[in-house]
């Protein structure tokens, strides 16, 4: 994930086949807008 | 998620050192306004010496926020949690600061006589103290509608600082004798409304907490 963020400018988070939100990586890794992806990326589950 | 447990766990203690942080800043503005008023010289000193507790509490939030940084690589509200911790624990420290300088313009003042009694800087403490509270409680809360009462609280304040410095300018003007007492008194008011100044800040580094955009309040 943290590869993602370095190398990517756009991130897509993928939850069980369905896409939950896409945004510049710089958003969604600062400011996500759907609390799953937030949960996702601060190690909450997955 | 044994990492993230453990995450949380840090994460816990740096809101439960910044909530002692704000009870410390809080107990050094009330022991240094008791000191002013009642020119205790001896109440004053302790406030400077227990001034070394706070500047422990800062490096202690200094040192978990940088480990966690390096150790978890925080992202979103995580990282913004730590950042935050980093700015109020600066904040609080800079509160202390000022608290100090308080008890210090009582030691100047030793042997003397206040030319008044003290209305508009112990009124101003008042306040300064409730948006301490507030800032904390903000913070622990993330309760951004009470960053932005502070706003109201602190315009209150320097409408009192405005006052205070009306009144000793006339001291000064009036009885020249009282121009070196005036102006360490005008210095402390103006301590007071920095204290305030940097518990606004506190609300700022609040709403960035929650939303992820910084707002002026101190404007």
């Amino acid at each position: 994930m943290h590869q993602a963020a370095r190398v990517s400018g756009r991130t897509v988070f993928f939850l069980n086949g369905v896409i939950v939100e896409a945004a510049d990586t710089e958003v969604l890794f600062s400011t996500p807008k759907d609390s799953r992806t937030e949960d996702y990326i601060s190690g909450r589950f997955g | 998620m044994i990492r993230r447990k453990e995450f949380d766990k840090d994460l816990e203690e740096l809101r439960s050192l910044l909530q002692q942080m704000g009870e410390h800043v809080k107990d050094a503005l009330e022991g240094a306004i008791n000191a002013l008023q009642n020119l205790d010289t001896t109440l004053a000193q302790e406030v400077v010496e227990a001034d070394l507790q706070l500047n422990a509490m800062e490096d202690k939030i200094m040192e978990i926020g940088s480990r966690l940084i390096i150790t978890q690589q925080p992202v979103a509200k995580d990282l913004r949690r730590i950042i935050v911790a980093f700015k109020i624990s600066s904040d609080l420290e800079r509160m202390g600061d000022l608290a100090i300088d308080v008890a210090k313009a009582t030691m100047r003042l030793q042997g003397q006589q206040l030319i008044k009694p003290l209305v508009d800087i112990p009124r101003m403490a008042e306040i300064v103290t409730i948006m301490i509270d507030e800032a904390i409680q903000s913070y622990l809360d993330e309760n951004t509608d009470l960053a932005y009462k502070m706003a109201q609280d602190d315009d209150q304040v320097d409408q009192l600082y405005g006052a205070m410095i009306n009144e000793l300018y006339s001291y000064m003007v009036t009885k020249p004798e009282t121009v070196s007492q005036a102006m360490l008194l005008t210095l402390v008011g103006r301590y007071i409304e920095r204290i305030g100044d940097h518990a606004t800040n506190i609300g700022e580094s609040v709403v960035y907490l929650v939303t992820g955009s910084r707002p002026d309040l101190n404007e």
